[in-house]
């Protein structure tokens, strides 16, 4: 790099130091940017192999899948998948007030049968049909940024799912 | 408040991106260089202003077209042909006292074109002209002749 004394015949002011200092800053960021691109590539940031998740609820034939990482004011969906016939036509799944305090459902496939506000929070009771079993997809509008818990319940059991909302 | 609050956010990040991204950008018009200006626009009022106020999407995204900029920009020193396809290569369209209409057509430049360059360079007439090259920024270069 030339030096401030190199250039005298231009008259020219400069800041060799803060170049250095701006140059391994600039290698920093650069270095930041294909982890940023990496991680979002695997998920991390959502909508990827990285946040999509899978867990049962025990002792029952249904399976969740979602995504561990949302963003706040990017949507995303809850399958919930009955493996089995169950032994009644419906099935009503219940949401915890906390998990809808930082996301919204905005809509229900198939439509729910019937909603209702509960001091835990909220119920949705879903008309499987005669084959009493099939897929239920839940619309998820997240709203509030931050870590919280989705406790889902469903043929009186619960399962706790970590969630990770990004701003 | 929270529309402030992003917007100065993403001011900040776009700034940084820019600054490390590319020196050259406000000189260069090279499509490669207009590439990472329109895409940080849009990118950064989407979560201001969009439908999709996920800072973290923005953020993401911005950071790949700053990623794919530095990826394009480094690969083009080592395979000056990528430079060549994502920024173009100069062409001389005046050189000598011969026009060549062909490149001029192709590029669409006329003639009055280079006339205001050559008034802008203070040259008056064609005499004073050896060539004149459109170059890769979209600049036209007039070089006079040797007096």
């Amino acid at each position: 790099m030339l030096s401030g004394s190199d250039d005298s015949a231009t008259d020219i002011r400069t800041y060799p130091g803060f170049e250095r200092r701006w140059n391994v800053f600039q290698t920093v960021v650069q270095v930041l940017i294909g982890l940023t691109i990496a991680a979002g590539l695997a998920g991390l940031f959502g909508d990827g192999p990285l946040a999509r998740a899978e867990r049962a609820v025990p002792g029952t034939p249904l399976v969740l899948r979602y995504d561990r990482f949302l963003r706040a004011g990017y949507p995303s969906q809850m399958r919930v998948t009955i493996a089995r016939p169950l032994d009644d036509e419906h099935v009503a799944l219940d949401l915890s007030a906390d998990f809808l305090e930082h996301v919204s459902v905005s809509a229900t496939q198939p439509r729910a049968e019937s909603v209702d506000a509960t001091p835990a929070g909220v119920t949705y009771r879903f008309r499987l049909g005669s084959e009493r079993r099939g897929d239920i997809t839940l619309m998820l509008a997240p709203r509030e940024y931050g870590a919280t818990t989705a406790r889902v319940s469903a043929l009186g059991r619960t399962v706790e799912l970590p969630l990770l909302i990004y701003p | 408040m929270r529309t402030v609050l992003t917007a100065a956010l993403m001011y900040a990040i776009v700034l940084i991106l820019l600054r490390v991204t590319t020196r050259r950008i406000m000189r260069s018009a090279t499509p490669l260089d207009m590439a990472v200006v329109f895409l940080f626009g849009g990118v950064a009022v989407q979560p201001i202003l969009g439908t999709d106020r996920s800072i973290t999407g923005a953020l993401l995204a911005a950071c790949t077209v700053a990623g794919m900029h530095l990826a394009v920009s480094r690969l083009k020193l080592w395979w000056p042909v990528v430079g060549q396809v994502a920024e173009g290569t100069p062409v001389v369209i005046y050189s000598n006292g011969t026009w060549d209409w062909q490149q001029m057509h192709r590029l669409r430049i006329d003639e009055r074109d280079v006339v205001a360059e050559m008034r802008q360079n203070g040259i008056r007439s064609f005499a004073e002209v050896q060539s004149a090259i459109i170059e890769h920024t979209g600049g036209i270069t007039i070089v006079p002749k040797d007096k």
